[in-house]
C-alpha cells in the first residue's frame, strides 16, 4: 500500500490568478526513492510543502496512510512522521547543530535514552564531528548547514523523508555520501524518500524519476 | 519540560536583545516597586489617622468667643443623650466624674492633708469639704481605655451591673481593709448636704497606670488608686452627682461611622438644641495639617507608577516589534518542526517571565533599598509646599479655636518609616508577570496567527 497519495492535487497561491499544480494524481510508497525534476518555477518545491505538511492544496487531497491530511493533526504528523530537508535549511541559527538536533527529537517525543549521543552519532554519519556540531548554526558553512538539516531530517526515525535540492552546497564526494545515505534509508530502513533536485547525478539515485512540467507530473520510469 | 530549557538556553543565545529588554523591565520594576512602596506604607499612615482623628467628634466650648460666666449654656444630659441617639455615630459613651468624700474610710495620699474635715468656705455660703475620692460613672461595657488596653483589670469580683455597685482599687481595698460584699458609703463635699448614698462593692481591680505617684505633690485627688468606678446611668440618678453635672463634669465620645459625616452630624446636634457658645468638629483641621504632606507624596507615587507602566509598556511592545523579524524566523522553524502553537508561546513567555523574574528580584531588592531615602526627600518637599500654602492662607482654621489647638498644635508628620508588607511584594510581583506578558505578546499573536509555511517563504 502506498504511504502517500495525491489525489486531483491543485494549488494556487493566495492573492494569485497562476495554478501552480494542476490535477496531480501520484503514489508513493515505502523502500522507494523518487526524484522529481524540473524547471526552476516548476513547482517542485510547492509540492513538497503540500506533502509536508506546511500547506493545504487548494483542490483534491493528500492521504497518509489512507487518511485525508486535512483531517490529521499536521504538527504531529511533521513532528512524527515525515523529515523535511529544506532548501533553506530552515535551522535554528543561534543554537548549536547538536542542539538543532535534540531540540527536534525532544519535539517529536522520542524515547531515545541518550539524546546527546544519539545527536552526535547522527551528525557523525553525514560527516560532522563533534567539534563542529558544538557551533552555532550561523558559523557553519552552507555546505555543513544542509547536512545538520539532513541529520536533523533523520533525527525522529520519520516514515517519509523528503528533501528540496539536498545536494545544492555540497561537494561532489559529500553529494556522494549523503545520497548513498538516502539510497540505503529507501533500501534498508523501508523509508519513502523523495528528493527535489536539478542535479543529474542525483536523479541517477532514483527508483522513480518524475518531471514536473507545466504544472503536472510524469513518471519516467 | 525541554521547551522550558529551550527557553532558558535561547536567552543566553540572543543576549542583545534580551539583555535590552531586561533594563527596561528591570527599570519598570524598580519604579514600580518604589512608588508601590511607598504608597502603600503612606496608605496605612493615612488610613489610621484617618481613623483616628477623622471619627471622633469634638463638642467643646469657643474660647474664642468667651462669654459672661452667667451667660454660659450647659450642654444637658438629655441633649447629650439625644445626640448619641444619632444614626451618623458608630458608638457614644459618657462620664461623669464626681467629687465625693467616702464616709470613714482612708484615701491614697491623704497623709499630708491630714483628713478629711478641712472646711471651706465663708460665711452664708455653702461649707466646702475637701473630696478625697472620685466617683466615676462611666456609660462603656468596657469601663475606659485603660480596661480596654489592659493597664487596667479586674482582678477580684466582677463587673458593676446592677444599682448602687461599684468597683474599688485593689490599693483602696488594702488600705481600707474592704472586700467583695462590703458597703461603702458616699457623701458630697457639701459639709451641710452630704446627700448620703451606700454602694455594694462587687469587684476590685488592679491599676497598672500609676500616674499621680510621679507628681511631687501629693493629693487624693491625684491618685487614681483612688476612683470608686460605676455605671454612669447609676451615677446620674444620684443626689451627690447633680451638682457635678450642672457644671458639666461630664466628658462625652461620639465616633462617627464615617468621617464625611460630620457636617449632617452637627445639623442634627444643632437641631436638637446645642448651643453656639459650642464648637462640633473632628479633628480634621489637625487630621490634614498631619497627614497632608503624606497624602501629597501618595498622590505623586501614584501618578507616577501610572506613567511608568504605560510609558514602560509601550516602549516593551515597541522593543517586541522591532525585534519580530527574528522572532518569526524561530517561531517558523520550531512550527516546522512540528512544534504545536501553545508550546511554542508557552516558550516565547517562559523566555520573558525568566527575565521578569530576575528583573523582580533585583527590582525588589534595590527598590526597598532606595525607598526610604527617597520617601524622605519627597515628604520633605511636601511640606515645604504645605508650609508656603499655609502662609500663603494666613492659616486657615476659620477663626475658631479650641482650647486644644492651643495646647496641642498639629505638626505634620516628617518622617514615614517604609515598611514593606506582603500586599506591596504581591502588587510588585502581579504587575511584574503582567509586564511579562505584555513583552511575549507581540510574538504570541504572531504565532496563533499565521501558519508556518508563510512565515518561512516571507524569509527565503
Ligand atoms: N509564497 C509565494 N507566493 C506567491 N507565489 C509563489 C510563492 N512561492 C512560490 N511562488 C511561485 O510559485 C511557483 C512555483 O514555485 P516553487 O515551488 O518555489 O518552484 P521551484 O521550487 O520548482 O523552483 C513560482 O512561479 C513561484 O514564483
Ligand atoms: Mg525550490
Amino acid at each position: 500500500m502506498s504511504v502517500l497519495t495525491m489525489n486531483n492535487v491543485s494549488y494556487k497561491y493566495d492573492g494569485t490568478t497562476k495554478t501552480v499544480l494542476k490535477n496531480i494524481n501520484m503514489d508513493f510508497e515505502k523502500g522507494r526513492l523518487y526524484v522529481i525534476v524540473g524547471k526552476s518555477g516548476a513547482g517542485k518545491s510547492t509540492i513538497l510543502s503540500l506533502i509536508s505538511g506546511l500547506d493545504t492544496a487548494t483542490g483534491g487531497s493528500i492521504c497518509y496512510n489512507g487518511t485525508d491530511m486535512s483531517t490529521i493533526d499536521r504538527d504531529e504528523y511533521r513532528a512524527k512522521s515525515i523529515g523535511v530537508i529544506f532548501q533553506g535549511y530552515n535551522l535554528l541559527t543561534n543554537a548549536t547543530a547538536l542542539e538543532n538536533i535534540i531540540l527536534s527529537m525532544n519535539i517529536s517525543g522520542s524515547k531515545e535514552k541518550n539524546k546527546r549521543r544519539f545527536a552526535l552519532d547522527l551528525l557523525a554519519r553525514v560527516g560532522i564531528d563533534e567539534e563542529t556540531a558544538k557551533r552555532k548554526v550561523l558559523k557553519l558553512s552552507g555546505g555543513e548547514q544542509q547536512r545538520v538539516g539532513i541529520a536533523r531530517a533523520l533525527s525522529h526515525n520519520p516514515d517519509i523523508i523528503i528533501a528540496d535540492e539536498p545536494t545544492g552546497n555540497l561537494d561532489s564526494d559529500t553529494e556522494e555520501n549523503i545520497m548513498n545515505i538516502l539510497r540505503e534509508l529507501a533500501t534498508i530502513y523501508e523509508k519513502c524518500v523523495i528528493i527535489v533536485t536539478h542535479s543529474k547525478s542525483v536523479a541517477a539515485y532514483a527508483d522513480e524519476l518524475i518531471v514536473l512540467n507545466q504544472g503536472k507530473l510524469a513518471s519516467l520510469s | 519540560m525541554y521547551i522550558i530549557q529551550n527557553a532558558i538556553k535561547n536567552l543566553g543565545r540572543n543576549k542583545g536583545r534580551n539583555i535590552l529588554t531586561a533594563m527596561i523591565i528591570f527599570a519598570i520594576i524598580l519604579a514600580t516597586a518604589v512608588s508601590i512602596i511607598i504608597n502603600t506604607t503612606t496608605s496605612a499612615i493615612i488610613e489610621d489617622y484617618k481613623s483616628r482623628f477623622g471619627s471622633k467628634v469634638n463638642i467643646e466650648f469657643d474660647v474664642s468667643h468667651p462669654v459672661q460666666m452667667d451667660d454660659l449654656e450647659t450642654v444637658t444630659v438629655e441633649q447629650r443623650r439625644e445626640f448619641a441617639k444619632s444614626k451618623l455615630l458608630k458608638s457614644a459613651s459618657f462620664r461623669l466624674r464626681a467629687y465625693v468624700i467616702p464616709k470613714d474610710l482612708h484615701s491614697l495620699d491623704e497623709a499630708e492633708n491630714g483628713g478629711n474635715n478641712t472646711v471651706v468656705g465663708g460665711q452664708g455660703q455653702p461649707q466646702f469639704r475637701e473630696p478625697t475620692a472620685l466617683l466615676i460613672g462611666s456609660s462603656r461595657k468596657d469601663i475606659s481605655d485603660d480596661f480596654a488596653e489592659g493597664k487596667r483589670k479586674i482582678i477580684q469580683g466582677e463587673m458593676y451591673e446592677n444599682k448602687n455597685e461599684c468597683l474599688i482599687s485593689e490599693q483602696y481595698a488594702k488600705l481600707n481593709n474592704l472586700s467583695i460584699g462590703d458597703n461603702i458609703i458616699l457623701e458630697s463635699e457639701y459639709a451641710d448636704e452630704p446627700m448620703p448614698e451606700e454602694l455594694t462593692i462587687v469587684g476590685i481591680y488592679e491599676d497598672k497606670t500609676a500616674i499621680g505617684n510621679e507628681l511631687p505633690y501629693k493629693s487624693p485627688l491625684f491618685n487614681r488608686g483612688n476612683e470608686i468606678l460605676a455605671d454612669f446611668d447609676d451615677v446620674c440618678g444620684m443626689d451627690l452627682a447633680k451638682n457635678m453635672i450642672k457644671m458639666g463634669f461630664i466628658d462625652s465620645e461620639y465616633i462617627l461611622k464615617e468621617p464625611s459625616m460630620i457636617e449632617a452630624f452637627e445639623k442634627e446636634v444643632r437641631s436638637k438644641g446645642l448651643s453656639k457658645q459650642y464648637l462640633v468638629s473632628t479633628d480634621e483641621s489637625s487630621y490634614n495639617k498631619i497627614v497632608g504632606p503624606v497624602i501629597g507624596l501618595s498622590k505623586i507615587t501614584n501618578t507616577f507608577l501610572v506613567v511608568v507602566l504605560a510609558l514602560g509598556s509601550m516602549i516593551l511592545i515597541l522593543l517586541s516589534v522591532l525585534s519580530i523579524r527574528e522572532r518569526k524566523y524561530e517561531i517558523g522553524v520550531l512550527r516546522a518542526m512540528g512544534m504545536k502553537k501553545r508550546k511554542v508561546a508557552f516558550g516565547l513567555l517562559t523566555e520573558s517571565i525568566v527575565i521578569t523574574m530576575a528583573c523582580l528580584v533585583l527590582g525588589l531588592g534595590i527598590g526597598s533599598a532606595v525607598s526610604q531615602p527617597m520617601a524622605d526627600s519627597m515628604l520633605q518637599n511636601q511640606i515645604e509646599i504645605a508650609e508656603q500654602n499655609q502662609n500663603a492662607n494666613g492659616g486657615s482654621n476659620g477663626g475658631a479655636t479650641t482650647l486644644d489647638d492651643i495646647i496641642n498644635p498639629a505638626k505634620p508628620l516628617s518622617e514615614v518609616s517604609i515598611q514593606i508588607d506582603s500586599t506591596a511584594v504581591l502588587k510588585i510581583s502581579v504587575i511584574a508577570l503582567i509586564l511579562a506578558g505584555v513583552s511575549s505578546l507581540v510574538g504570541i499573536m504572531y504565532i496563533t496567527k499565521y501558519e508556518p509555511i508563510k512565515i518561512l517563504s516571507e524569509r527565503n
